[in-house]
């Protein structure tokens, strides 16, 4: 089943990201870290400003514009999985 | 040499219960020597440019330090996620919605039962009224929240009871550990140690709850390990994934390892952080596999389960090089079968002190370890049985699936 477009995505309640100059991106929570690169860290620094999964693609797809159709299944098949993984929240 | 992901705090080992199954030394820090505030900030400073992740804080009861807002403030500025194992009690509001602003991500409240008089007996002292206050505080507020449960012979037959409460608490994850031999708990073996029975049955809960409970909360849960056949990676190998900092600056590979013998282990105090990771030679001592002796040394597991648990070696043959025995191939795995079936007969449990736990006199109570429990106690009178062990249960970390689009380290 495909994600709404204006259903709202967060980080989840203990998950937060942290940036520092000269190191990748790291997502820390609970008891465990992600360590993202790539598409992983574009997609969870939107997530963390609080986006709609439209305006999520909208952004991606201007990021990367050579991406084409094949970015929205990615991004959605990542976003399930950091559900999944109670890493983030999707509320209608 | 790769950074270890977490730092466990124990800024006190002070606390206002005496649980049972407390694995912190026998022979507890005193106050005097614990470290001041600016040498836990400067060693969360540390620990950060180690490229440590997350710190912490436990103890004893983290929240008997009045500092703990400006450790954990600290904490936060170094860049690291900050999360409070605590008990609840010394918590109110303000300090809560206090430390929430100093940047504390996850609290971890523990709980000895669902019931307060099985509780309080458990944990040597009236609380249990108290954490159910702290449970509601914590959940009303955005932050992270965790309840631990730890499991004994006493309380495994209503477990299926004791996680729907644990539950209606309203955490996002659930812990249920059982007790983990060492320190007071080792001293309690004998009344804490759960049947075969139990722990069959256990299993079978504790997957029927997850999945019944899978849109609510996660549920992790550790298994006895006594009656396994295989042992646990224990801290993720020694010295590999966490760094633990005693109250008095001391850093371990684990909780229990200051009782192996002929170790030194470096304070902070005296030593950089990242020197005593990477070049002291207590951390290096089980590191890799050279130190393996047979059946490890030769055994596919060894990048496993990397020979288990040394402490447990050490206090159960006497050798910590020895497999844990409670490794199948380790030629002393039947002791470990034979202290599992005679100390888990119901014949050894007590309720002794369920009346009033805090009537009873310290001393009397640790002098009574036939008839009873062994309470934790801070200050040990002469005379009190005396620790060859601390703890290992600590450390954890999960595996997180990898996405497509990242990549996972714990």
């Amino acid at each position: 089943m495909t994600l709404a477009p204006d259903v709202k995505l967060a980080l989840a309640v203990g998950c937060r990201l942290r940036e520092v100059e000269g190191q990748p991106p790291v997502l820390l929570m609970p008891e465990a870290v992600l360590r993202l690169r790539g598409a992983g860290a574009e997609i969870v620094r939107r997530i963390g400003n609080g986006r709609t999964f439209a305006e999520l693609l909208g952004e991606l797809h201007a990021a990367f514009p050579e991406a084409g159709e094949r970015l929205d299944r990615d991004t959605e098949e990542f976003v399930r999985r950091l559900h999944e993984k109670r890493i983030i929240e999707i509320t209608a | 040499m790769k950074a270890p992901l977490s730092i466990i705090c124990e800024l006190t080992h002070r606390c206002p219960l005496r649980c049972v199954y407390c694995s912190n030394p026998l022979e507890l820090a005193a106050r005097s020597l614990e470290m001041t505030t600016a040498e836990w900030a400067a060693t969360m400073e540390q620990a950060a440019e180690l490229g440590i992740l997350h710190a912490h804080f436990t103890g004893g009861e983290p929240l008997a330090r009045p500092d703990l807002n400006a450790i954990v403030a600290a904490a936060r500025r170094a860049g690291l996620y900050s999360n409070l194992i605590t008990s609840g009690i010394g918590m109110t509001e303000a300090r809560l919605d206090s430390l929430l602003e100093a940047g504390l991500d996850h609290v971890q409240l523990s709980f000895q039962g669902r019931d307060e008089l099985q509780a309080d007996e458990i944990a040597g002292t009236r609380s249990h009224a108290y954490k159910l206050k702290v449970a509601e505080w914590i959940r009303s507020r955005r932050v992270a929240f965790t309840v631990n449960l730890v499991v004994h012979r006493r309380n495994l037959d209503e477990l299926a009871e004791l996680i729907a409460f644990c539950a209606s608490l309203g955490p996002q994850r659930l812990e249920i550990a059982n007790v983990q031999y060492y320190g007071w708990a080792l001293e309690n073996r004998a009344a804490l140690m759960p049947t075969r029975a139990q722990m069959e049955r256990s299993v079978e809960i504790v997957e029927s709850a997850k999945r019944a409970l899978a849109d609510k909360l996660r549920i992790d849960f550790v298994l006895p390990d006594y009656y396994g056949s295989q042992p646990k990676a224990c801290m993720g190998g020694w010295a590999s994934q966490t760094l633990i900092i005693d109250p008095a600056g001391r850093a371990l590979p684990c909780h229990a390892a200051g009782v192996l013998p002929g170790l030194k282990f470096d304070s902070v105090r005296e030593k950089p952080l990242r020197w005593i990771w990477t070049d002291s030679p207590a951390m290096n001592k089980y590191r890799g596999d050279d130190w393996m002796a047979e059946p490890c040394r030769s055994c596919e597991r060894k990048t496993v389960d990397f020979g288990g648990c040394r402490c447990q070696a050490y206090l159960l043959t006497g050798n910590a090089a020895n497999a844990d025995p409670v490794c199948a191939l380790s030629p002393h795995h039947e002791l470990v079968k034979s202290i599992a079936a005679a100390e888990s007969t119901p014949t050894c449990a007590t309720t002794a002190y369920a009346d009033d736990p805090t009537s009873i006199s310290p001393r009397a109570e640790a002098a009574g370890k036939s008839s009873g429990w062994v309470y934790r106690i801070f200050n040990p009178p002469p005379g009190i049985p005396k620790a060859d062990a601390a703890q290992a249960n600590a450390g954890r970390t999960e595996s997180c699936e990898q996405p497509a689009t990242a990549t996972t380290t714990h």
